[in-house]
């Protein structure tokens, strides 16, 4: 329910009352009851036509206001104020034109002829003709509002008021050329109410707009005005009484109760002025302050945007223009802020990549969200730089705009350009470097071997083992830049990822290494492995590495065991490669994945060290994780992790 | 040696492991017919019959080429393109015996039209057994087309 609707409920109250009042009259005409006809005793009874009348127009008024506003309310509504209109203006013509209507005289017309003595035969009076002219009209046009917002109802209404107003003052004051023209009889007591409270429910009907919205205001205005609308009526009018009292009594001198009349109207307006001149003070020291606290806190924000170590700006995003730049955009792009705000967002950037950012920026109207996105601009100068864009929708006095901050990543790409060809650089270099080794290994084995084969008889047997020993670490080395040239393959390699059936997989790498368990005896108990979107050539080589190596630590046991499974846990896709070999103690796992990293002799078990590197490097170019739980003398298990993803 | 009967042709710039490769095809018997190049540029005067191997036209019919890669001033990829591409030399069998697993040099000998490409193991024994196949096989068993 909105905030007027007290002011609404009043309307429907004051109608009510009207209707009870014209009621009762009716019943006073019907079963004469003085009382009713006329209020006070020996003054005009109302008008039975009057009293229709204020019924038929307060009928009108609340189904003009239904809620439902159903159509055939609205119309009926309209008919009775039409009646009521009629009625009005027959009679008021009849008084202007000099005949005699007699519409008023439709019912009670016996008890009318009566009516005070035949002195004063009680017809409808002019006033309340045309007060019933213009509640009739106001009714019409109740909701009707024109260009200007204002509502001739309301006019029509305060008409009526202070219409109603001086009648009841001629009561108050018992003068009777006040409650009615010369010649004619005089507006009924209650009947002058009663438009008193027709005007008032027209004039809350719309309570928030045209002139009620001055006074219903929860501001100054309308609180001074609610303040001071009853004193200003209640207190001449009291003085007035005291006035007419004193004189009617010869209690004092003319003039004497006149210096009274206006002195007292004289300090009710200086109190009245002072009142409010401390009321508007007030109010004017409170927005000074409010002010002073916007504007300080406006600096402060301004300051926040200003300075920001970021170039900032706002743009609309309809026109693309400039709303707002930052101090550290316009020393960073050389623009001042007027060549700024003459700008579109397109004239700071490259004439090639205008297009482009068209396209954006309309993508991102229709609702889809853009992140940080990098864009190249152009400064005053005509220097190029990079930029990280990061936006924000807002509205800003009304229209929607964007906040931008830009970040120049010119040298931070410049870095990581240069990163990546040292990165190349560097792995060209380690492959050719160890690609050359190679060649001098091949002729330091090859000649041991020339040796061994033409000399071995001219050799004693220490000579024999010495020469076996150069020609072990020969092919040792071998091994090991054999190992080294596949893990910076591996690290050069781009990802080639396929849909990749992991239990063929691994049931291939199984075969393959089960070559190396002459003995045949292991154990290899595979279960259902997830199938995952990989690199299928990296992967194969991540379980020959960790199926050899259980192979490898196992096969000293007695009954070798290797278990391959995996599960998925969040969001994970985890693989293992489970024996129950030799283990090693869990104080030392942190070492196992780094390049030449080995836990155990190369006298109890032969390798390089590059394997798990090499698993280590393929996983975590697939996004995954590699870890490893082992207990010393009862075997470890590997495990490794893929991302689930779309593709899994 | 009388260049029509050579059969096999060694182009390796490395002097030790020419005399590797040649000791181990020499136990088999296959380095009777050998000539060993050890310079890019050398070879291909020798294959074209350039310069001082003006004398050698019409007189070429190896049965197979033994290439090395990395050669002083010519490589080994370059020499394949040039006798790839000669009407006269493109039938020869060339194949590249080299230290390099670099997929690109696999890639691009065998688009070159390379007739086979191993890679030379550090293992002695693996590379004599290795050059003693290559031997045989080419030598003995692959039947050249004559030309």
């Amino acid at each position: 329910m909105d905030r007027n609707f007290p002011h609404r409920l009043w309307s429907k109250g004051f109608v009510l009352f009207v209707v009870a009042v014209a009621f009762f009259s009716l019943i006073g005409w019907s079963f004469d009851i003085e009382i009713f006809k006329r209020i006070l005793p020996n003054s005009v009874a109302m008008n039975p036509m009057s009293a229709i009348c204020f019924i038929l127009s307060a009928i009108s008024f609340l189904l003009l206001t239904s809620k439902k506003r159903r159509r055939i309310e609205l119309v009926a509504g309209k008919i009775l104020a039409i009646i009521v209109l009629l009625v009005g203006t027959q009679v008021f013509l009849g008084y202007v034109f000099g005949y005699k209507s007699n519409i008023d005289k439709l019912f009670f017309s016996a008890k009318l002829q009566n009516e005070m003595g035949g002195h004063l035969s009680n017809m409808m009076a002019p006033n309340t003709a045309f007060c019933f002219i213009l509640t009739s009209i106001g009714l019409l046009l109740l909701n009707f509002e024109t260009r200007k917002k204002t509502m001739p109802t309301q006019f029509l209404a305060l008409i009526l008021a202070l219409g109603a107003l001086l009648a009841e003052l001629g009561y108050l004051y018992g003068l009777g050329v006040l409650y009615t023209l010369p010649t004619f009889i005089p507006m009924a007591f209650h009947t002058a109410f009663n438009f008193f409270l027709m005007s008032l429910a027209l004039l809350f009907v719309h309570p928030q707009k045209g002139l009620m919205a001055t006074l219903t205001t929860p501001n100054t205005g309308g609180v001074v005005f609610r303040t001071f609308i009853i004193p200003s009526v209640v207190f001449p009018m009291l003085l007035g009484y005291v006035y007419e009292y004193a004189m009617t009594n010869a209690l004092v001198s003319h003039s004497l109760a006149n210096i009274f009349l206006v002195y007292s109207i004289i300090i009710g307006f200086i109190f009245i002025n002072y009142f409010l001149a401390q009321v508007l003070n007030y109010k004017e020291a409170l927005r000074k302050k409010v002010e002073e606290n916007l504007a300080e806190s406006n600096k402060k924000f301004k300051n926040f945007f200003d300075f920001a170590p970021f170039p900032m700006w706002v743009y609309d995003i309809e026109t693309l223009r400039f709303l707002e730049v930052n101090s550290t955009a316009i020393t960073k792009y050389g623009y001042t802020l007027e060549e700024f705000k003459s700008m579109g967002i397109g004239d700071i950037r490259p004439e090639e990549d205008v297009p482009k950012l068209l396209r954006s920026v309309k993508e991102r109207n229709e609702g889809n969200e853009t992140n940080d996105s990098n864009w190249r601009h152009r400064l005053k100068d005509g220097k190029i730089i990079d930029v990280l864009i990061t936006t924000q929708l807002f509205v800003n006095e009304g229209r929607d705009a964007c906040l931008v901050i830009a970040k120049d990543i010119t040298e931070r790409l410049k870095a990581e350009e240069q990163i990546k060809t040292l990165n190349k650089d560097l792995e060209a270099f380690t492959f050719s470097v160890a690609h050359d080794l190679r060649a001098p290994l091949r002729i330091i084995d090859g000649y041991s071997g020339v040796l061994r084969e033409d000399y071995s008889a001219a050799l004693d047997g220490e000579g024999n083992r010495l020469l076996n020993i150069i020609s072990t670490n020969a092919q040792q080395m071998g091994q090991l830049i054999d190992d080294l040239l596949n893990l910076s393959r591996v690290g050069r390699a781009s990802l080639n990822c396929t849909h990749v059936d992991m239990l063929y997989l691994a049931g291939k790498c199984v075969e393959e290494q089960l070559v190396f368990d002459a003995e045949r005896k292991v154990t290899i108990n595979m279960s259902n492995l997830e199938p995952a979107y990989c690199d299928g050539v990296l992967m194969k080589s991540v379980f020959n590495n960790l199926i050899s190596n259980a192979i490898k630590y196992s096969h000293r046991k007695e009954a070798p065991i290797i278990e391959i499974g995996s599960y998925q846990k969040d969001g994970e896709l985890v693989y293992f490669v489970k024996d129950n070999g030799v283990g090693f103690d869990m104080k030392h796992a942190d070492k196992l994945f780094g390049v030449f990293q080995r836990l155990h002799k190369v006298t109890d078990f032969k390798g390089t060290g590059v394997g798990l590197a090499i698993v280590q490097r393929i996983i975590s170019k697939h996004g995954g994780r590699v870890w490893v739980n082992a207990v010393k003398e009862e075997g470890a298990t590997f495990y490794f992790s893929l991302p689930y993803n779309n593709h899994n | 040696m009388d260049l029509l009967h050579v059969e096999l042709i060694l182009i390796e710039d490395n002097p030790f492991e020419a005399e590797l490769t040649i000791r181990s095809l020499k136990k088999h018997n296959l380095a009777n017919k050998l000539v060993h190049l050890d310079d890019g540029e050398e070879a291909l005067e020798f294959l074209f019959s350039k310069g001082k191997y003006a004398d050698n036209i019409g007189k070429l019919n190896p049965k197979v080429i033994l290439l090395d890669l990395k050669l002083p001033k010519v490589s080994g990829l370059e020499i394949l393109k040039a006798l790839k591409a000669d009407e006269h030399t493109k039938n020869i069998p060339v194949v590249v015996l080299t230290s390099s697993k670099e997929e690109s040099d696999v890639f691009e000998s065998y688009n070159l039209g390379v007739n086979s490409y191993i890679v030379k193991p550090v293992n002695f024994e693996s590379f004599s057994k290795a050059v003693a196949e290559i031997g045989l096989y080419w030598m003995l068993m692959n039947e050249p087309p004559v030309i």
